[in-house]
């Protein structure tokens, strides 16, 4: 073991030398990281890592290892592309992780082969503390797998279907469940036994993949997999404690094996931290609830493809609900009933079953948005001599079925919102007044796509503003002024593969910017039919996940969107704390209480090193509970 | 007789009451349907078809009526079971004509299809095939291969049978399921021979041809014939017209003219310049509604040759950076000047790169030169603020405005042209009061964006451009270095240990490399590999030292274990 990390260390100090390790410790080693960073083309950069692994094959300490490892931020804004070095690559042995109890964790590799190997697969250990242990089965490897988007693909989710680039997205169990073919820039989707095509051009007029019962199956865990010297291959660590997990520093192994033969180990660090996290709250409002919800895809349309197989769409349902709370996703909009699609006693069922499932898979009951229409065309542009008799009383009987419908599930006291007609002109926005006015006088509220055009016609009668794009705190201030909540999509919409660009743009910047909540376009939506197809009219597919026949397959962005609401958490928590410690008559605890606040108001959130951001807010919060738990020696004032 | 006379004229009269009344019920039917299709209420006019259907009492004729109304009504109501069954029922009673039972088919194999009803949807297009010579000759351009389309999506090779064997299939039609045919019976690389054999394929226009194989190639596709679909498909694409990337070789001037004025007091405000626009795309224009991040003025399109031959850029760099410099000639200029807005905007998009390189875009609103960025990832070491380094400005003069923009080269340190021998992406979408133009292609469009070759510069530029980035990086670097070690060694609020131990030692490297550079021991090549990188980005060097350093402490890897261990 000692030789074993002897020969990590050297590795560390070779890679330093030769490539473009820009990582903090490397520097601190004395090395300088910079020294060959290439910054030329991408062939350039090819041949720089090619050089370097050849080199370090050739030396004495190398010459029989089967790949050298690099420690990469998990959600970096990097690409990390299989034939380039990893420009935040740090090359040792050791993923350190820290964590609350209630969080879920995460590290990230890269294995940079020396030669080509196939059927390995990595052991994982408990990880021991001084007196117990997290069992192996708390932490769960998967496989980032890269394969060929749009040519905007990693920076927006409009179309480019031009160009194809190659970026890391898919986290998988078993990497042949995408085939990639490189000389092509093709993907292929394995469907039962057989391989689908899904990078054909626009003219090809596929139709829609039904997602609900294609046979599309990843493994359970971590399967075999094979190394190619021309390609690093990067995997994504997830921690998720058992209940009642002590606080304290753990230590355990990934084992990398191939037919019984060990190839490599790495040390995994873990601390698991003292406190708990709080629901996030906002930053304007410590008193209040900061919200994270997004557009569904049609529950009537999946209810279709299952062919009336409510058994299927439960399955599939309350897989991607549980999904949805590990990933701090809890309010999802509610799909409507859908009259007309579905005969009126199956569309009750499955509308009623739906938010039972939402309950039941543990996401909060005391809000919902949508569910209930809230007007249509034919009521806003119709006079009512011109509507059919009856016309308004039957919407609105509807309504109040709905209604009761959605509080004999989830509550008598739940906060209904309708949804307002998406990105309505002002027209339709004047034309809503009469039918919001009714559904306020039953005591339910209004959230609306808006903008500030919305303040000259609207924003009395809108308790939630949903605003597209650009994030904007002076909108939020006239918004809040009136008691009205104000949140954020578009900025951007699902798509991007950039970890740190969600995480940053639907997380601290969100927060700091005063919103009330991320309710982003769309959870998983491809408008011309197939959603593993990236272009769609215009667009990329919106996917923070893609479909698997027994739930959902999470991506690198949307570890990302987790970590981000989990880092308005920490925030909370160091504010709540902060606090706490400014009320106590205390100078010590007062000063770390406004030391702690200063920190967080001085942030700047669309530029900081987001884990820099949080592992100062962890530093700020023990010293925090340090401060309150009265180790201060300061007298009262 | 005469009796028997009074009776025979009773049953007539009774005959005739009784006719009278069953048609007066009849009437009642069909008044009752369209009073619930008047009042949009579906299930209640199927209810009432279904009642009629019912009533044995009713003439075919009726009947067939009234299939036609529930037919109808369902597929309004996505019931598309009910309405293949109700036009099945309508294909067996005696009709003289067939036009409005062939539309509603139509309608309803339209609707079903396009809600991906497919299999429903093939029974009901198979239904209308021996119908199909009533069709208008468009509506058969329409429906045949909207039916292959959907017996493919399905898998039904019966249903290639049926449509092959139909009477009205157009020629172009039957050759499509001939080659499918063909092709999908054949090993893949066959697929070309297989097209260019074909002599009736031959004889077709170019764009039939190419409509014609990506049909194929998607039918081929949907029956799980992955290899052939793409053969058919690079058939298809000999067929295309190559595409034309503009282009526009960067030249050096150094120096550039400084500023908008510069530029037009310059032979460029008149003459010269990449002006090759051509009109925006229309249909893509009108989805740019969809877009509710960003507000652009979009037009009809007319006098829209006087945008286009009064729209030029050029483009320069010196040892300072990128000089962008748009001429947009605008006729009610100074209707707009006088409001200070109104003349539409240059949408710019630029990417160092011609591929794995992210891309900035931004809005300048013309005349008042407002700049609405939009960032397309974090900012991070490799992906900058833009709004922090650019320079803008707009001037108007002779019914033309002149807008300058300038990116440094301190802004591209890490993607230098020179260094990276790359090409850039660059694309101009002016939207003018008649609408868009563009010079690369659509709105995020980085495959059809223009490219820019750089003109390699002099030794003697490039040296000064080097030294100018350099000179900016230690001054930055100084500048921060004194703000973060003051900060750090705060005995109140910073980190001592980490300013001592960590931080200093990085700066002290970093000084060192500043010191072989100034001696001459390291060129500015070496330098600006070596050392620049972190002198720009101080702050973000301190923040990642600081990262890692809390992690070695909360993990234990700094010699100082926490306090809890798995208790």
């Amino acid at each position: 073991m000692k030789q074993l990390l002897t020969v990590w260390a050297l590795a560390g100090t070779l890679c330093l030398l030769q490539a473009c390790a820009a990582s903090p410790d490397s520097r601190t080693d004395g090395q300088n990281s910079a020294e060959t960073l290439p910054k030329n083309s991408p062939e350039q950069r090819r041949e720089t890592r090619k050089a370097f692994l050849r080199e370090l094959k050739n030396s004495r300490e190398w010459k029989n290892r089967a790949f050298v490892c690099a420690v990469v931020p998990p959600l970096s804004s990097c690409r990390h592309l299989p034939d380039e070095l990893p420009p935040d690559g740090r090359y040792e042995d050791r993923l350190s992780i820290v964590m609350t109890p209630n969080e879920i964790g995460h590290a990230a590799f890269l294995l940079l082969p020396f030669r080509r190997e196939s059927g390995v697969n990595i052991s994982v250990s408990p990880l021991r503390g001084k007196s117990t242990s997290i069992p192996a089965s708390a932490l769960d490897l998967r496989i980032v797998k890269y394969w060929y988007q749009d040519g905007t693909a990693w920076c927006s989710y409009f179309a480019d279907p031009l160009q194809q680039e190659l970026v890391p997205e898919l986290l998988l169990h078993d990497e042949n469940l995408i085939r990639v073919d490189h000389e092509r820039k093709y993907n292929y989707l394995r469907v039962g036994d057989s391989w689908q095509w899904i990078s054909y051009p626009e003219g090809i007029r596929y139709g829609w993949f039904n997602y609900v019962k294609a046979p599309v199956r990843d493994a359970g865990k971590l399967a075999a997999f094979s190394l190619d010297p021309e390609e690093n291959k990067k995997f994504f660590l997830t921690v998720r404690l058992p209940d009642g997990t002590l606080p304290g520093n753990y230590e355990g192994t990934l084992k990398i094996h191939r037919a019984g033969r060990e190839l490599g180990i790495l040390k995994v660090a873990l601390r698991v931290l003292p406190f708990e996290l709080p629901d996030p709250r906002t930053w304007y409002d410590i008193g209040k609830k900061f919200y994270t919800s997004i557009y569904m895809p049609p529950l009537c349309e999946e209810f279709r493809m299952a062919d009336g197989d409510f058994k299927l769409v439960e399955k599939r349902r309350k897989a991607m609900y549980r999904n949805m709370r590990d990933h701090n996703l809890l309010y999802p909009l509610v799909n409507r009933r859908n009259r007309g699609d579905l005969p009126d006693a199956e569309a009750e069922k499955l509308f009623r079953k739906n938010l039972e499932w939402m309950r039941d898979c543990g996401l909060p009951a005391d809000t919902v948005f949508g569910g209930v229409g809230n007007c249509d065309w034919y009521l806003v542009f119709r006079k009512p001599e011109e509507r059919p008799a009856g016309y308004e009383e039957n919407f609105f009987r509807d309504v109040d079925r709905d209604l009761a419908t959605i509080r004999s599930v989830m509550g008598k006291e739940t906060e209904v919102y309708s949804i307002g007609w998406d990105e309505p002109g002002m027209k339709l926005l004047v034309g809503q007044r009469p039918f919001w006015r009714k559904l306020h006088d039953r005591g339910m509220k209004i959230l609306s796509t808006a903008k500030d055009r919305h303040l000259q016609y609207g924003a009395y009668n809108e308790d939630f503003a949903n605003y597209a794009g650009t994030l904007s705190p002076e909108s939020a201030r006239i918004w809040h002024a009136m008691g009205n909540r104000i949140t954020n999509y578009a900025n951007p919409h699902t798509g991007p593969e950039n970890p740190d660009y969600i995480r940053r743009s639907h997380g601290m910047a969100l927060y700091k910017a005063d919103y009330d909540g991320s309710c982003n376009y769309h959870f998983l939506e491809n408008g011309a039919g197939n959603v593993w197809r990236d272009t769609n009219s215009g667009f990329r597919t919106f996917a923070f996940v893609y479909p698997a026949a027994d739930g959902v397959l999470d991506t690198l962005h949307y570890e990302g969107f987790r970590a981000g609401i989990d880092d308005i958490r920490y925030a909370t928590k160091l504010r709540l704390l902060a606090e706490e410690a400014i009320a106590r008559k205390n100078t010590d605890a007062y000063y770390a209480g406004k030391k702690a606040l200063r920190f967080l108001a001085l942030a700047q959130a669309d530029r900081v090193n987001l884990d820099t951001l949080r592992m100062e807010m962890i530093e700020h919060i023990l010293k925090l509970r340090d401060a309150l738990s009265g180790t201060s020696r300061n007298k009262e004032r | 007789m005469k009796h028997h006379g009074i009776l025979k004229l009773l049953f007539l009269a009774a005959g005739c009451a009784g006719a009278l009344s069953a048609q007066a019920e009849k009437k009642d039917y069909l008044a009752e349907i369209q009073k619930h299709e008047r009042n949009r209420n579906r299930p209640d006019a199927i209810a009432e078809c279904r009642r009629a259907l019912e009533d044995k009492t009713l003439d075919a004729g009726h009947h067939y009526r009234i299939a036609l109304h529930m037919a109808s009504n369902a597929t309004i109501a996505k019931d598309y079971e009910l309405a293949a069954q109700a036009l099945e029922l309508a294909a067996h009673l005696p009709s003289s004509n067939r036009r409005q039972e062939n539309a509603i088919r139509l309608d309803a194999f339209r609707r079903s299809s396009r809600e991906h009803r497919c299999p429903v949807s093939l029974k009901i297009g198979l239904s209308l095939l021996d119908q199909a010579d009533l069709l208008t000759e468009k509506q058969r351009a329409e429906f045949f291969p909207q039916l292959i389309w959907t017996a493919a999506k399905t898998g039904s090779h019966q249903a290639f049978a049926s449509i092959a064997k139909a009477k009205s299939l157009p020629e172009e039609n039957a050759l499509e399921l001939r080659m499918i045919r063909n092709i999908s019976g054949a090993s893949p690389e066959k697929a070309p021979g297989i097209i260019a054999a074909n002599p009736a394929f031959s004889r077709l226009a170019p764009n039939v041809r190419h409509a014609l194989l990506q049909r194929v190639a998607s039918a081929l596709l949907l029956l799980n014939h992955t290899e052939a679909a793409e053969q058919t498909l690079e058939a298809a694409r000999k067929l295309e017209t190559p595409f034309r990337r503009n282009s526009c070789t960067v030249k050096a001037q150094d120096p550039a003219p400084p500023g908008a004025g510069g530029w037009i007091l310059s032979d460029a405000w008149t003459l010269g310049g990449s002006g090759n626009f051509i009109p925006y795309d229309q249909a893509a224009e009108a989805t740019l509604a969809a877009d509710a991040t960003a507000e652009r003025l979009t037009g009809k399109k007319k006098n829209l040759d006087f945008y286009l031959k009064n729209t030029r850029f050029h483009l320069r760099y010196d040892s300072e950076g990128v000089h962008l410099f748009l001429v947009s000639g605008e006729s009610d200029l100074e209707k707009y000047r006088s409001l200070n807005t109104g003349a539409g905007s240059l949408e710019i998009f630029l990417s160092p790169g011609m591929e794995r390189e992210d891309y900035y875009q931004f809005i300048i609103n013309l005349p008042d030169n407002r700049i609405d960025c939009y960032e397309k990832g974090s900012f991070s070491r490799h992906y900058r603020d833009i709004r922090k380094f650019m320079k803008s400005e707009t001037l108007c003069r002779d019914g033309k405005m002149g807008t300058y923009v300038f990116l440094p080269w301190i802004f591209f340190y890490d993607v230098l042209p020179f260094d990276t021998n790359s090409s850039w992406r660059f694309g101009v979408i002016r939207w003018t009061p008649a609408g868009g133009i563009t010079w690369g292609g659509r709105v995020h469009e980085l495959g059809r964006m223009g490219k820019l070759v750089w003109e390699e510069p002099g030794p003697v530029l490039k040296r000064k451009i080097r030294e100018k980035i350099a000179e900016h990086g230690i001054a930055k670097y100084s500048r921060d270095k004194g703000r973060l070690l003051e900060f750090w060694n705060d005995p109140d609020m910073g980190d001592r240990n980490f300013a001592r131990n960590i931080l200093a030692p990085a700066f002290r490297k970093l000084d060192e490399g500043i010191a072989a550079y100034r001696s001459g021991k390291m060129t500015p090549e070496e330098f600006a590999k070596t050392t620049l990188p972190d002198l720009m980005e101080t702050d973000l060097l301190a923040e990642e030292l600081r990262g890692s350093h809390l992690m070695n402490k909360f993990t234990g890897n700094s010699g100082n274990p926490s306090s809890e261990q798995g208790e």
